[in-house]
């Protein structure tokens, strides 16, 4: 029998959408409970976040800007960021929210921006877009760490260690979840009067991503099925100067693009020596990420680098205090026996952020379904960045606290709960025949998502895939066991659940990926190689109707920023 | 190849811990976790164990690696390895340990800004040099792996332990804080401390423990009227490293 456990406010996910919605829901007086796979402020994404954004407060006296410049200049980067697909209006009042409130709320409680020894804040030239916690590449973490020990200082519950397995629904509403508490082998149902999903990016879907085992696109699949939409979810967004090896290492990002305290930006190298990629060159776009992309792909095609190796970043050119003094990686280069100064370092792509995720308001952060409120980078606003999802958690807590002050628990739906139990219960298996570990078939998963839904696709490719999908959902499936009678710390457990949230993840991916027939930033395919603003500057949008998957195309805002191009020779275009 | 001797046990299932060795082919600059995960994911073979970053963020990869207090994802693997958990922790099962009892304490050292009632926050960005927060940037290298506690030979009942003094000094060593920081080393028992440097040793993330940390938070007691905070006479190391917790 599960454990029951009562909230005002449940949170799922300890990242920073759901910490900074936990701590403005506690202070707004409402009983809140945590569920967080990993560890509150230790996992998930929101660690992983190096760089925040700048752009120059208004006062700043080193690099003064206008309110109104600031918001252009923001906006015009996110909506490139995000390929045109963001929400605009969404996007404005971020970027308010980040120095009216981000920045000094952080720092009066500490957080340290770094500063040079005269005392001005250390950005990126001539830009200014970035600004670093201590150092390039640890902001998230400080910041996470601030984060965890506010939450604890207010004795929120946190249940750590502990996955949420679906959404619980009654006459319609979200009214809490089903969790499995690995770390002590118990299930439990948590009952709230309101829930905000905050489970992050979802790129532990392929064989090469950024994010850890916690990453697995539970969020998307649990809205999905409680017929939430979802939108955009085709749009993957890589990183292409990540480390080749070791593996563990795949998500140390050397950072490419606007480095602390200087002009120059790393430059990227080809098996033959030959220098293919400097962000400096490129005009009018300071955060040239997906240019960096698409001049890789150039590169595969013309077998000089492939996806998972055999380019290189340099850092030759950069001053020495910069790589030395203001750069968190350039530690683990020196630890593999390499001079940051003088050797290169070989690369591979990554899977990195969502683009696209769950469907919500971007006003409200409520998604289609009564009771549930998505906040950070699982849903479909923008493209992740830690100030932007603490707003979402922000501006979550806030309209839940409106919705359900006074308001009574709502009764659970018994025979939902029951069936969620013992759906989960039942992966607890020792000995079905052949046996798989839930963790080879999460590397089989995604092993082909690298294989046939990488950054270089095709209709064919993906079709491929999808075969392949559902081959292992049939034959490796029903072969899991969890490794051991023990029930205690069953990783195993979870992750088979996992499996089968990931193959409904990677299968709904690509169904997305054929529907949309252009390329367009983070999303290419070599048979649609343009961007087509005419036809395709559309959010795809998805949602389960009698069973089954039914696609729609919906507008984009595109109030504050738009491209100039109504179609466009892919390599052609900055976004 | 890598040859792998790994310490499992499951409380609620088996008698008494056991070990098992595994042999996986030795990858392009191998971490230790990366030999883990190789033995699950590519030999099907179960073994229970944290992770949640893989570069230096979690700190939640820490075990005991040859007999040495090491993280996962930091240290290469090495041909022939004994793993175990982490020395001096409760183990839930294999090479998972029971953090919670430590990780509080790391609570106990009131790890938030006081600013003084005279200097409130003005808005951001405050005047804040970077040379006035050097050395408390770099307590901020630490990830809490807890390496350091085990390492460190002092018993934990009087001791609060070299992670939980940096979290303090991080604060202490802070211009814009102006809570009595000397009075919390002095009741978490820096005094206890043998200045062996074991905890130095053992930091992945190079933080000077004993010199910078331990070391600063003393100079700060004397100056502040306690003057038992100060270094251990090196008898004490010779007498409480035979006596500390069996590593």
């Amino acid at each position: 029998m599960a454990r029951q456990v009562d909230a005002d406010l449940l949170i799922i996910g300890g990242g920073g959408a759901g910490a900074k919605a936990a701590i403005e829901a506690h202070d707004l007086g409402l009983h809140v409970v945590m569920l967080v796979k990993g560890f509150l402020g230790r996992s998930g994404c929101s660690i992983f976040a190096g760089n925040l954004n700048w752009f120059g407060p208004p006062g700043d006296g080193a690099r003064p800007r206008s309110e109104a410049e600031r918001q252009k200049q923001t906006l015009e980067f996110l909506a490139k960021y995000t390929h045109y697909l963001g929400d605009q209006e969404y996007m404005k009042n971020a970027a308010r929210f980040t120095f009216d409130h981000f920045y000094p709320w952080l720092e009066e409680r500490g957080l340290y921006i770094l500063r040079d020894d005269d005392g001005a804040v250390v950005v990126d030239l001539p830009h200014g877009t970035q600004a670093w916690a201590t150092k390039m590449g640890m902001s998230g973490q400080i910041i996470m760490d601030m984060m965890r020990k506010e939450i604890f200082r207010r004795g929120i519950l946190v249940l750590e260690e502990t996955a949420a397995t679906s959404l619980l629904t009654a006459g319609g509403a979200v009214v809490g979840a089903a969790a499995l508490d690995y770390r002590r082998g118990e299930q439990i149902v948590v009952r709230a009067k309101a829930t905000i999903l905050a489970t992050g990016h979802s790129n532990y879907l392929s064989l090469r991503s950024t994010g850890t085992r916690e990453g697995t696109a539970a969020g998307w699949v649990m809205a999905f099925r409680v017929g939430c939409a979802l939108q955009n979810i085709e749009m993957q967004w890589y990183h292409v100067s990540d480390v080749a090896w070791p593996r563990s290492w795949m998500r140390l990002h050397l950072y490419p693009n606007p480095l602390p305290g200087t002009a120059h930006q790393t430059r990227l190298y080809n098996r033959d020596g030959e220098l293919f990629f400097d962000g400096t060159s490129v005009p009018r776009n300071p955060v040239p990420y997906i240019m960096q992309l698409k001049a890789l792909v150039q590169q595969v095609r013309a077998g000089k680098a492939r996806l998972d190796g055999g380019y290189y970043t340099s850092y030759r050119h950069i001053e020495p205090e910069v790589v030395r003094g203001h750069i968190y990686q350039t530690q683990f280069v020196e630890k593999l026996g390499l001079d940051p100064l003088r050797d290169v370092i070989e690369n591979g792509v990554t899977w990195h952020m969502n683009v696209g995720g769950i469907r919500v308001n971007g006003q409200t952060m409520q998604s289609d379904v009564p009771g549930l409120y998505v906040a950070g980078s699982v849903s479909a606003l923008v493209t992740g960045g830690l100030p932007n999802v603490m707003y979402d958690g922000y501006v979550a807590a806030r309209h839940a606290a409106d919705e359900i002050r006074g308001r009574p628990l709502p009764r659970l739906d018994q025979s939902v709960v029951e069936r969620d139990l013992a759906r989960v219960a039942a992966y607890f298996r020792t000995d079905p025949e052949g046996r798989l570990l839930p963790a080879q078939v999460i590397k089989r998963i995604r092993t082909v998502m690298w294989e046939h839904m990488n950054y270089i696709k095709s209709d064919a490719t993906m079709r491929r895939g999808l075969e392949r999908l559902q081959r292992i959902r049939q034959e490796a499936l029903p072969r899991m066991h969890v490794g051991s009678p023990s029930r205690r710390f069953s990783y195993d457990w979870i992750e088979a659940v996992d499996a089968e949230d990931m193959l409904d993840a990677c299968e709904l991916m690509i169904r997305f990926s054929l529907h949309r027939k252009e390329s367009r930033g983070g999303f290419f395919r070599e048979d649609y190689p343009i961007t087509d603003n005419a036809r395709w500057l559309r959010h795809i949008v998805g949602r389960l109707e009698n069973g089954a998957l039914r696609l729609e195309e919906l507008p984009v805002d595109l109030r504050y920023a738009k491209p100039a191009e109504e179609v466009a020779d892919f390599f052609a275009v900055d976004y | 190849m890598v040859r792998a001797t790994v310490f499992k046990f499951a409380p609620d299932v088996d008698p008494a811990p056991h070990y098992e060795t595994f042999e996986v082919p030795l990858a392009r600059g191998m971490r230790v976790l990366d030999v883990l995960e190789a033995i699950r994911e590519d030999l099907g073979q179960p073994i229970s164990y944290r992770w949640l970053c893989g570069v230096k963020k979690c700190g939640l990869c820490a075990m005991t690696v040859n007999g040495r207090p090491c993280l996962t994802c930091w240290e290469p693997a090495e041909p022939d390895m004994i793993i175990e958990p982490l020395a001096g922790f409760p183990v839930i099962r294999d090479l998972v340990v029971d953090r919670d009892a430590v990780d509080a304490r790391l609570l106990d050292v009131d790890p938030f800004l006081h600013r003084p009632e005279d200097q409130p926050y003005r808005g951001f960005p405050e005047p804040l040099s970077g040379a006035a927060m050097r050395r408390a940037g770099t307590m901020m290298n630490c990830i809490e792996c807890l390496a350091c506690v085990s390492a460190c030979p002092v018993p934990r009942e009087r001791f609060i332990g070299p992670a939980a003094l940096v979290q303090l000094a991080r604060w202490a060593f802070d211009p814009r804080d102006g809570a009595d920081r000397a009075a919390l080393a002095v009741a978490g028992g820096i005094a206890e401390c043998a200045d062996c440097g074991d905890c130095t040793a053992a930091c992945p993330a190079g933080i000077p423990v004993k010199e910078i940390a331990i070391a600063g938070l003393r100079e700060l007691c004397i100056r502040s009227g306690y003057p038992d905070a100060g270094p251990a006479p090196q008898e004490k190391c010779r007498l409480v490293v035979p006596r500390g917790r069996d590593r």
